[in-house]
């Protein structure tokens, strides 16, 4: 092999070790690099690292064993807060389309419902509590690390949701400000002028605020008492996501349930567009909740395993 | 002890010829590579040796030793010498096995 064929042989190597899970690349990366540097593998060499690559995801227990508790608990940790940020972006749908009055007046005929939306801003409130003990510490380091090391990468990391956020914001006032006036339904124009860039916007917006957390964290240095600290507080956060999905998911289905009595109000709510965004919600929500927990569970064994 | 190299897969004629290069000493992922070439004439690709690698550590067959600097130097522990002697009998009774039978069917009748 030449000069240049040992190189793009190396490159790709280390572009395909890009593929193995990150708990396994933080145990063996730097070994890998340093032996297809020594010996650049030909063609039939990084096919054997595509199929290491699907071994090691298929195969996570073993990665796991293999890592120190801090990066299980600094990874458990990242996981658990983008599935939070992933819940409470599906809690803040929920809220804001059963904030009219229909949907109070439908609270108020059948506790269920009332029941299920206080247990999905119960869930809220726990798990926004939980962030705070658990995971303001963590900010607070990153800001002095910013600060104290110049990194300005993780000052921009950090200030990445807050800026997706404003994004987000500036492309709402444009839209009402340049969407033309609607005097009933949703016409095509509507859906595709105003609604689809604005739920675009919101999915790219909850994609940097879901993904943020994990980048910062990769970048930071952590001590091992505000990783603990904040393991710990996941037993809470792990306690609101069970409330926010079954709040949902007990909405979602007792909704439709009391369709038929909520019918002979002139304020009945239920329609079948509320029906999908609330089975979206609950589906979601199980998603990310199951996600959640066992990223919770890890955090909370890393935690208390010694180290 | 079979069973844990049974428990391996696909990934166990990797593993046998990384714990066969053990056996004569620590190595890294390079000299395992060279070491396992020169005795069964076998290139181990990067992925192949540490996905054996990995999962051989995971079993508390070899054990890691600390690194130097970008390597890191893996030794085999008691349970992987045994796995490995219980596997190498079983693979030595087979061809000797196996060779007595073709010379006795190669001999004149």
């Amino acid at each position: 092999m030449t000069g240049g064929g040992h190189r793009l042989a190396t490159r790709a190597a280390r572009l395909l070790l890009g593929l193995y899970p990150q708990a396994w690349r933080e145990r063996y990366r730097t070994e890998v690099v340093a032996l297809v540097e020594e010996d650049p593998p030909r063609l039939r060499g990084l096919t054997t690292l595509v199929v290491g690559a699907a071994d090691a995801h298929l195969r996570p227990a073993g990665n796991w064993s293999l890592t120190s508790p801090r990066t299980r608990m600094r990874l458990s940790l990242s996981a658990i807060f983008c599935c939070w940020i992933v819940l409470s972006l599906n809690g803040i749908g929920f809220q804001k389309d059963t904030e009219d009055t229909p949907f109070a007046t439908a609270g108020h005929r059948h506790p269920l419902l009332a029941i299920a939306h206080d247990a999905v801003l119960s869930g809220a409130l726990l798990g926004a509590l939980a962030i705070a003990v658990g995971g303001l510490p963590l900010v607070w380091q990153a800001l002095r690390q910013t600060y104290t090391r110049g990194d300005r990468r993780l000052g921009l990391l950090l200030l990445s949701p807050a800026l997706a956020l404003a994004a987000f914001g500036g492309l709402t006032w444009l839209l009402v400000t340049i969407s033309p006036a609607r005097h009933d339904g949703f016409p095509l124009s509507f859906v595709l002028g105003v609604q689809a860039p604005w739920r675009i916007g919101g999915f790219l917006c909850a994609a940097v605020c879901a993904l943020a957390p994990r980048l910062v964290m990769a970048r930071m240095e952590l001590g091992a008492a505000v990783l603990r600290r904040a393991s710990l507080t996941t037993a809470a956060l792990a306690v609101a996501m069970g409330a926010v999905t079954l709040g949902l998911t007990v909405y979602a289905c007792a909704l439709p349930l009391q369709a038929a009595s909520l019918a002979s109000e002139s304020t009945a709510p239920i329609g079948a567009g509320t029906g999908v965004m609330l089975a979206l919600y609950a589906a979601t929500a199980w998603i990310a909740g199951a996600f959640g927990l066992v990223a919770s569970r890890r955090a909370l064994g890393a935690a208390t395993s010694p180290s | 002890m079979a069973s844990r190299m049974d428990e391996l897969g696909r990934w166990s004629e990797p593993a046998l010829l990384v714990l066969s290069s053990l056996a004569g000493g620590d190595k890294h992922g390079y000299a395992m590579v060279n070491d396992i070439e020169a005795m069964s004439g076998v290139h181990l690709g990067p992925g192949t040796l540490y996905g054996a690698l990995s999962r051989l550590e995971s079993q508390g067959l070899i054990l890691a030793l600390p690194a130097e600097g970008r390597r890191r130097p893996y030794r085999i522990t008691a349970g992987g010498a045994s796995a490995l002697e219980e596997q190498l009998t079983t693979i030595a009774s087979v061809a000797n096995t196996g060779l007595t039978r073709l010379r006795t069917q190669a001999a004149p009748a």
